[in-house]
């Protein structure tokens, strides 16, 4: 068994009276892609921040690649990308990137660095004058330029538009193919679900749930329903059915549900017309709502 | 199963250390704002204290205005240079979160500091040397080498509790406050010290408060190089060291206060 | 409700916005996409009043609306960028002090908004101790509190937690319901397919696309994709439908065209052949997005 690059040994933590964290086991070997994921306020950053020693645990003990956090060696072999930073704005983005790789043993040049995070047109930029999108594409040179094994990523791609996003989720896809570990914390599920090969998922300072994505879709019974309709469909046609989190918008009608034939039958025999209809697995939101709900269902 | 299999390399100090250093000066040269009036500022009021009257003889001593004023100035170059550097560049990098970011690289602690050190110890060279030219070029001041030399070294030196003065404040106040909170500080202290105009010129009051301000030592042992009379450079050490201790006292309670708020 | 009609903006040789006509109809939910740099931010500027336009007029329940004509304004509730809140002061003050200027807004009315937006809790906290998402949740209290007949709103789901975005999406579609018009700007694309009715999209200054959401996401060839663990006895079975063509085997099951896939289910269930999943192939928003807008060359190189 090889050092893990990530242990939380039963931690807790708490900031005065709140506790952010009760009792966290985790462990993440080497070149995993994990995403963990939860509600705001569900300890996520806090998780986090243990792992990198940002913060102490008041209990229990984090390890990074076997040693403290706070060791300057554990910490060679990471980059962080971080929700909240500020940087030497009037440097320029290539400074930069050669400042904060001269901080590790052996760095990517800065135009490797750079060229991974698009930003080779920004190279002479001053920081201070980066839009938001390239300020995030700089914070995660930043966290590259260092060629660590280990990279952490809380909140990646805020701001970002579509082309971006995919353009970062693909560099952070082709990491994790190389054998890097990836934490990565999101809102975003369909990224969680693109790029994890680990889910995790915290609630209320806990997790709730650690698995791959297909498993813990499976833990969510049932199908999705999905068809477009003319008319509204009154709550009265789906009574008694057990279905959940009917949506309906412009027309396109969406639920859960673990009988999809008698749902369809039903709405049959009321005379609905349905149109464009499918019938598929839920995706990790529906699963993760479904979860977390039920979390706060059971825990208050 | 165990570390030994991992074999773990950092950076060199030194490399980082220079690197960090190089750019927290490139990026302080970068705003003009902040660069131009350490410099100028000096030569200005050197300029409109000292110039008129540069090669007159003060009171019924056996020394001129001209390097009279220019120590006097170049006490204030110096320790502007480190109490707002500390001051506001601190509270400004905290609030801005720098120190977040830095501490979850391998930049070792304490290297940052040491840098923005030396960052603002280059700076007040540059004033005192850009002042000094200024003085002798224009006010024909003239000292011996020696002296220019003593000058520098005190005034270099003997800012060191002003350093401390400077990260008490960065560490205490906020990004919005820390302007005003230096300005409120240090202005009044410099004034009360004599460095703008000679103690003895000063109300009564503040001359029974002067020789309890940093700053006003610190003019002293500036004063002494250039060959005015003024206390014994014991008493202005002894001063001196004790600032710098309580200063510094100061400074590690703030620090360790924010270390504990943001980190632990 | 809120027309634009070939707006224009130029700065200096730059043009940033070229000739965006948009027409929002009472009642519809609107999504305004668009990349990053495209002119969204500058045309908005026009829509509210905060910028002249180089040409073109913007008009909102039929009056014009410039940077020196901003009557109408008063009726419309906006969330663009940061949230403009009193930080010193509490969500409820903040809220009060926006109601004060209006005058037909009741206290009870205060305390409903807050509830809406799930910061009843927080009400009295200072706002600058609130975290991103509820500081979001004000803005769009604030936005709210008047009772707009139009929302414009920018990047509305900015720092809320999937749950909250579930709210939100709850929150509009009460709102559509009651006759409100919401205008919104997002990169949340699976966002805005869920819960616009219509979309425009902008590139490099222009407008390339506008339309429903179903016209646009439409079905390529009508072609329906079945999951199932018995794919040769579906396909026997599909071949059964007259209007069936292209039954191809695909890994996890087949792809047929020509028929609609509730026709196609209910044929499957009938003969006993019940498949894991249905679902009609058709692109995401997402993808229709990206074929409009990609930019030359792509931003960071591929293996």
């Amino acid at each position: 068994m090889t050092t893990p690059a990530v242990e939380l040994i039963d931690v807790r933590k708490s900031f005065g009276h709140l506790e952010a964290l009760r009792g966290v086991s985790l462990r993440i070997e080497q070149g995993e892609v994990v995403a963990i994921l939860g509600p705001n306020g569900a300890g996520k950053t806090t998780c986090i921040n243990l792992m990198l020693g940002q913060r102490r645990p008041t209990a229990g003990t984090a390890r990074l690649f076997g040693l403290s956090p706070e060791d300057r060696r554990a910490r060679s072999r990471c980059g962080v990308m971080l929700q909240e930073s500020g940087l030497l704005g009037q440097l320029r983005v290539r400074e930069l990137v050669d400042l904060f790789g001269s901080y590790y043993p052996h760095p990517l040049t800065p135009e490797k660095a750079l060229a991974m995070a698009g930003l080779e047109d920004q190279s002479r930029m001053q920081a201070s004058k980066l839009s938001g999108g390239q300020r995030q594409r700089l914070y995660f040179a930043l966290a590259v330029c260092g060629d660590p094994e280990a990279v952490f990523l809380d909140e990646p791609t805020v701001g970002m538009d579509v082309e971006a996003r995919r353009a970062f989720l693909d560099v952070i896809r082709q990491f994790g193919e190389s054998g890097k570990t990836i934490v990565l914390t999101t809102h975003y599920l369909e990224e969680a679900d693109e790029l994890a090969d680990r889910i995790v998922v915290f609630d209320q300072g806990r997790v709730i749930a650690d698995a791959s994505p297909s498993e813990i879709k499976s833990q969510v019974a049932g199908k999705k329903i999905s068809f477009v309709t003319d008319a509204p469909v009154p709550e009265a046609y789906l009574a008694g059915l057990g279905v959940t989190r009917v949506e309906s918008d412009a027309g396109r009608v969406r639920m859960l549900s673990s009988t999809p034939e008698d749902v369809l039958w039903r709405l049959h025999q009321c005379g609905v017309e349905i149109r464009d209809l499918e019938v598929t697995g839920v995706n990790l939101e529906d699963a993760f709502v479904s979860l977390t709900s039920r979390q706060t269902a059971i825990g208050s | 199963m165990s570390i030994a299999e991992l074999k773990f390399d950092v950076a060199p100090l030194p490399s980082v250390m220079w690197k960090q250093t190089r750019a927290q000066l490139l990026s302080s040269l970068r705003i003009p704002a902040f660069s131009l009036t350490t410099i100028l500022l000096p030569i200005m009021f050197f300029a409109f204290f000292g110039l008129p009257y540069v090669h007159q003889t003060i009171g019924n001593t056996n020394i001129t205005v001209g390097p009279y004023v220019m120590a006097s100035f170049g006490a204030y170059a110096v320790s502007s240079a480190m109490v707002f550097n500390f001051g506001i560049g601190v509270a400004m990098a905290r609030g801005q979160k720098m120190d977040l970011l830095q501490r979850a690289t391998p930049l070792p602690s304490g290297v940052a500091m040491a840098a923005t050190v030396v960052n603002a110890m280059v700076f007040a060279l540059i004033s005192l040397i850009a002042l000094f030219a200024f003085a002798s070029i224009a006010g024909g001041v003239s000292l011996p080498v020696g002296t220019w030399l003593t000058l520098t070294l005190r005034l270099l030196v003997g800012a060191v509790p002003l350093i401390g003065l400077g990260m008490a404040i960065g560490y205490a106040a906020g990004p919005n406050s820390a302007p005003a909170v230096t300005n409120l500080i240090y202005l009044p202290m410099s004034f009360a010290s004599g460095l703008f105009i000679p103690v003895a010129q000063l109300p009564a009051i503040i001359q029974k408060v002067a020789p309890y301000l940093p700053t006003y030592h610190y003019g002293q042992i500036a004063w002494n190089a250039v060959g005015a009379p003024t206390e014994s450079m014991e008493s202005a050490v002894i001063w001196l060291g004790a600032w710098t201790v309580l200063f510094f006292a100061l400074a590690l309670r703030f620090i360790r206060l924010d270390q504990s708020r943001k980190f632990s | 409700m809120l027309r634009a009609h070939n707006l224009s903006k130029k700065f200096g040789a730059v043009v940033a916005v070229k000739d965006v006509s948009l027409d929002v109809r009472e009642g519809e939910i609107f999504g305004f996409l668009g990349p990053n740099g495209a002119g969204k931010t500058t045309t908005i500027s026009m829509l509210l009043g905060l910028t002249h336009p180089s040409s073109g007029s913007v008009e909102i329940l039929g009056e014009r609306v410039t940077p020196s004509q901003t009557a109408v304004l008063h009726q419309v509730g906006t969330l663009v960028g940061d949230p403009a809140l009193l930080m010193p002061f509490t969500a409820r003050q903040n809220l009060h002090m926006l109601a004060y200027l209006y005058p037909d807004v009741s206290d009870r009315h205060v305390e409903a908004i807050l509830e809406e937006v799930g910061l009843s809790e927080a009400a009295d906290r200072p706002a600058r101790t609130l975290s991103t998402g509820m500081k979001q949740r004000l803005g769009l209290a604030l936005a709210l509190v008047t009772e707009p007949r139009l929302l414009i709103l920018d990047e509305p789901a900015n720092g809320l937690d999937p749950a909250g975005v579930h709210e939100l999406r709850t929150l509009f579609r009460s709102l559509a319901d009651k006759g409100v018009t919401i205008f919104l700007s997002s990169h949340q694309l699976h966002e805005v397919e869920l819960i616009c009715g219509r979309v425009a999209v902008v590139n490099r200054g222009s407008l390339v696309v506008e339309g429903t959401v179903e016209e646009l996401t439409k079905r390529s060839g009508d072609h329906v994709t079945v999951t199932t663990t018995e794919p040769g006895r579906t396909a026997e079975l599909l071949r059964l439908l007259p209007d069936a063509r292209d039954i191809s085997v695909t890994a996890t099951g087949l792809e047929v065209a020509g028929v609609p896939s509730e026709l196609v289910l209910q044929h499957l269930v009938t003969h006993g052949a019940t498949p894991k999943e249905v679902s009609v192939k058709h692109r995401d928003l997402e993808e229709m997005f990206l074929e409009l807008t990609r930019s030359e060359p792509p931003l960071a190189p591929t293996k």
